[in-house]
């Protein structure tokens, strides 16, 4: 018995430390690479950044948008509908305030329209009808040399 | 160190096991599987070839996310996988050099079935599963060359769906078939991506499956070197 207990204590240690270091080893290689497979699957799946994101400050010639018409455009990565009437250019950011849809400019009832759930904003951005909580968010812009300069 | 950590694991496995056996299965199927002695390098190919298969089912999942399967836009979405997405060139790289490797591999797996006699009875089964699945690894090769819609893929498939054109009486109707028209058309480019992404890749799961069973119960047949009670 006492025989059998040295053994134990003398052999049985060591080959589970040696066993338990290599499983470990081994099993930490396997991790890293995982890690890194993992990595180039994550970056592979992020929806690469745009030109026009990295451009900074986004500029567009006043012709682009005749009078009547209206633009979309991509501004410091967020969608901005820009429109000319008679009143003059303004600029909102398309994103309604209800829920986060993308609104559109309906030139024949000079209304923003909301396609989820029928949220209708003026030419101001003010709410005429439908759920959206608050008017549009204007988006600062000015007209250098007949170029529209978003801030 | 990690004690903790490997407790943790041990309670889980412990937790998993007595719900489903898992500890047994594992110990019957892994850990104390016995294969006869003496097998060699050529044993490894079945093994290998399933992970190249694996490989080019999560490869291919990733391309799917920006491929698009249309005439107009097929090879600008390959344009912008290779010079655009980050780390897309290695997913289509490996893609394509997987399925040189698998078909390499697959064919040098058949060799050695072949010359050490491992197909004969009662092994019948998992010969003709082999080779269907060899055939449906071509057919995955072949549909996917065309999915890129370049110069290249385009000949290449124009060629090749051209070879049944001489058999007597259904070799123009076969033709046809495959094409979905006269000639190469948007139509090809569909089928093909239908063929390539789930239809062949679907059936091969299943009859990879049914390989692995039968080679499970069967045993894996010995080597020359192996004594003569573990050649069966």
């Amino acid at each position: 018995m006492s025989d059998e207990l040295q053994v134990d204590e003398k052999t049985i240690p060591v080959d589970t430390n040696r066993r338990g270091f290599l499983q470990w080893t081994l099993g930490g290689l396997l991790f890293g690479g995982f890690v890194v497979a993992g990595n180039v699957v994550l970056r592979y799946l992020m929806p690469p950044p745009s030109r026009l994101e990295k451009a900074g400050k986004v500029s567009i010639p006043v012709s682009q948008i005749p009078k009547g018409s209206s633009l979309m455009l991509k501004h410091q990565g967020s969608p901005v509908l820009a429109v000319h009437t008679e009143q003059g250019i303004t600029a909102f950011s398309a994103v309604c305030t209800h829920l986060g849809c993308l609104v559109k400019w309906v030139p024949a009832d000079k209304i923003f329209y909301c396609p989820c759930h029928a949220g209708k904003f003026d030419v101001t951005g003010k709410v005429l009808a439908g759920p959206p909580p608050e008017p549009l968010h204007p988006v600062k812009f000015e007209i250098v040399d007949d170029n529209i300069i978003f801030l | 160190m990690f004690s903790w950590l490997n407790d943790l694991i041990n309670r889980f496995i412990d937790w998993v096991h007595y719900r489903t056996g898992i500890k047994d299965i594992v110990k019957e199927q892994i850990t104390e599987y016995r294969v006869p002695p003496k097998l060699n390098k050529w044993y490894s190919l079945g093994g290998l070839s399933l992970f190249i298969f694996g490989l080019q089912l999560v490869t291919g999942v990733l391309l799917l996310v920006y491929y698009v399967p249309s005439t107009d836009s097929a090879f600008a979405s390959i344009q912008r996988i290779m010079l655009e997405i980050p780390y897309g060139w290695l997913v289509r790289l490996s893609h394509a050099a997987g399925s040189h490797m698998m078909v390499v591999i697959i064919m040098l797996h058949m060799v050695s079935v072949i010359f050490m006699g491992s197909y004969k009875k009662p092994r019948e089964m998992t010969w003709l599963s082999g080779c269907a699945l060899i055939t449906l690894t071509l057919a995955v090769c072949f549909t996917g060359y065309l999915l890129p819609w370049s110069q290249l893929s385009y000949w290449a498939t124009t060629i090749a769906t051209s070879i049944p054109e001489p058999i007597p009486v259904i070799g123009p109707f076969l033709v046809k078939l495959v094409r979905g028209g006269d000639q190469i058309n948007p139509d090809t480019l569909n089928r093909f991506f239908a063929l390539h992404v789930i239809v062949i890749p679907a059936v091969m799961l299943a009859l990879v499956g049914f390989h692995l069973f039968l080679v499970r119960v069967l045993g894996i047949s010995g080597s020359r070197d192996s004594k003569p009670e573990d050649q069966r």
